[in-house]
């Protein structure tokens, strides 16, 4: 299991890292069946998403995450507790507040939820029936 | 000199590009995305999501509140989309023609040959009722009390093997089965026996109009590079070509260029049950309302859902509210309401050269989207749903308009022979050309619109 200071990416820094972990907590804060977002160590794949996106929206999310990293973690959850609720906001502010949201929560919950414990105790299983086709 | 390039490979580029190969002309498909196969799909929702769609998984309008799916992959759409098959009815094209002064083909009779052409040329069928999963069961039960009509959706799907447990969910990923009817594996493939040239990872950056050549130019694979043909058909979708003919200066002598953009907005609920629904398992999108009134008041209602991650970005709140709600996944009925919304749209370039999507409800769309939100609340009520959710984020899945079709160059993009305005080396048959939002899965009349198009470029 990777945490933010065990992780290593090709776009992002560790303090940026450090960044996604802290909102990550926020979003999936773990209890006894589930583990935190942190401690999940799914931080790990964020390349497989960071790979394909724009260049310009990379570097929005670089910067977006530098600033988490430096934010207290009782500030970042007044702040996405604003965010979060941003459903009708008018004009701009509300706009960067459901983009910003959207994209977070896109990138932690993607990571969280594509593999692993979490699906588990869900009980998700999916397949597709290919016994009968030529390799 | 290639006699026509194909601008994308989806349902609608796909078709074009074996009805003018199987006509003899020397053709080149092309698509931003990769080539998978089968046996190579990404097999993790994460890897669909990055790898089979543009914007890395998701693009959104620039309000936030609409968020847009749309394959980059060779096959397109039809790679990730549940290949729904519904023909259009005269609500549809009545509204068409009238919007587009008067297009003659827009009506049922004059569409019926191509999509029946469409039709006998790939594998297409119903889920049987045994296949039902609870979720669809749920769905028509409640239907059936509240004396609202529903059908069965006509998928063009082979044999999926459901009686052997096939889960429909993995195939948004790509059909590990080659049983959904994608133009990967039915009209590319026909095409590309017949002499097709396909280039995938082909990104059109620009194009130069000549008066006997149109001059294709892109990054292949990492490098610069163009082709040339005598015509380019444009099937990169609404956002594709609207944005490809904005970047070679094409909107000073198209006013309608980018506008008209519709989506089928898609708000999703779910409901709670104290048992297990499996939503997700087995034929998960076997049904579909077909009922009058709700047809008449612009609305129709789904029965789908999604994998774990999707669910998780639909679901609303956070930290342990969040938590507990994922943990009940596989307990959770879904029905979503899709509206015919109006066609006011826009589509533009931004400063910096990147597509911006201007989509918002009008207050007609947002009547619609109460009246059926209400609708649902009531449905899951009638067979005692616990806890109903409304999701916050909406969805585009059918991507629409941007170069409407019509008679007149000031209000339209393509003329009704699917050429562009005063641009006789171009043509357009995709969902782009839409004039507004039917209300119905554009898919099979992308196909048969297509397939028209073709016929009519065959004969110049």
């Amino acid at each position: 299991m990777n945490t933010s200071n065990e992780s290593s990416s090709r776009h992002l820094s560790p303090r940026q890292l450090k960044g996604l972990c802290k909102i990550g907590d926020i979003l999936v804060c773990g209890d006894e069946h589930l583990v935190s977002f942190s401690k999940s160590g799914q931080v790990s794949h964020i390349d497989r998403i960071l790979d394909y996106i724009s260049p310009q929206d990379l570097n929005d999310f670089k910067l977006l995450m530098w600033v988490f990293s430096w934010l207290p973690q009782s500030l970042l959850l007044v702040l996405w507790t604003v965010i979060d609720s941003s459903n009708q906001w008018p004009r701009w502010f509300g706009s960067t507040a459901r983009l910003l949201r959207i994209g977070v929560k896109g990138m932690v919950l993607s990571l969280y939820y594509f593999e692993g414990k979490s699906l588990e105790v869900m009980g998700y299983q999916v397949s597709v029936y290919t016994a009968d086709l030529k390799e | 000199m290639f006699d026509f390039i194909v601008v994308g490979s989806g349902v609608s580029g796909g078709r074009i590009a074996f009805e003018l190969t199987k006509r003899g002309a020397k053709c080149l498909l092309l698509e931003a995305g990769r080539a998978y196969t089968a046996h190579t799909f990404p097999k993790t929702e994460l890897d669909t999501s990055s790898q089979l769609f543009w914007g890395g998984g998701l693009e959104l309008s620039n309000s936030g509140k609409l968020g847009f799916l749309r394959g980059k992959v060779l096959g397109g759409g039809s790679i990730v989309n549940q290949a729904l098959l519904n023909k259009f009815d005269d609500l549809a094209w009545d509204d068409w023609k009238s919007r587009s002064g008067g297009v003659e083909y827009f009506n049922s009779d004059s569409m019926r040959p191509y999509y029946e052409t469409i039709e006998k040329s790939i594998k297409a069928s119903v889920i049987p009722v045994p296949h039902y999963n609870k979720n669809a069961l749920i769905f028509t039960k409640a239907l059936n009390k509240m004396g609202l009509g529903w059908e069965p959706v006509y998928r063009a799907q082979g044999d999926c093997k459901l009686d052997q447990g096939t889960d429909c969910i993995v195939c948004l990923g790509g059909c590990p089965r080659n049983s959904k009817q994608s133009s990967l594996i039915t009209t590319i493939k026909w095409a590309r026996e017949l002499g097709l040239e396909v280039r995938s990872e082909f990104q059109v950056m620009r194009l130069d109009y000549g008066t006997d050549h149109v001059t294709v130019h892109g990054v292949h694979q990492g490098e610069a590079t163009q082709a040339v043909a005598k015509k380019v058909v444009l099937a990169g979708g609404a956002f594709g070509n609207a944005e490809l003919l904005f970047r070679s200066g094409f909107a000073a002598k198209l006013p309608a260029l980018g506008k008209a953009f519709s989506c089928h907005p898609q708000f999703m609920t779910f409901a709670f049950f104290n048992e297990p629904v499996n939503a997700h398992k087995g034929a998960f999108q076997s049904v579909e309302s077909a009922d009058k009134t709700l047809r008449a008041k612009g609305i129709k209602l789904e029965n789908v859902y999604a994998g774990p991650v999707g669910i998780s970005i639909l679901m609303p709140g956070f930290g342990k509210l969040h938590q507990e709600r994922m943990k009940r996944y596989c307990y959770y009925g879904s029905m979503e309401v899709a509206i015919r919304d109006e066609p006011v749209g826009e589509l533009k370039l931004s400063s910096k050269n990147r597509l911006v999507i201007q989509k918002n409800l009008t207050s007609y769309d947002k009547q619609k989207l109460k009246f059926g939100q209400d609708k649902v609340n009531a449905l899951f009520s009638s067979v005692g749903a616990q806890e109903v959710i409304r999701c916050h984020q909406a969805f585009g899945l059918h991507l629409m308009g941007g170069c409407a079709l019509g008679t007149n160059a000031k209000t339209s993009v393509v003329s009704p022979d699917f050429t562009v305005h005063g641009f006789p080396n171009l043509a357009i048959a995709d969902s782009s050309v839409f004039p507004s939002a039917p209300g119905i899965n554009p898919s099979f009349t992308i196909m048969a619109l297509s397939l028209k198009a073709s016929e009519e470029l065959s004969k110049r």
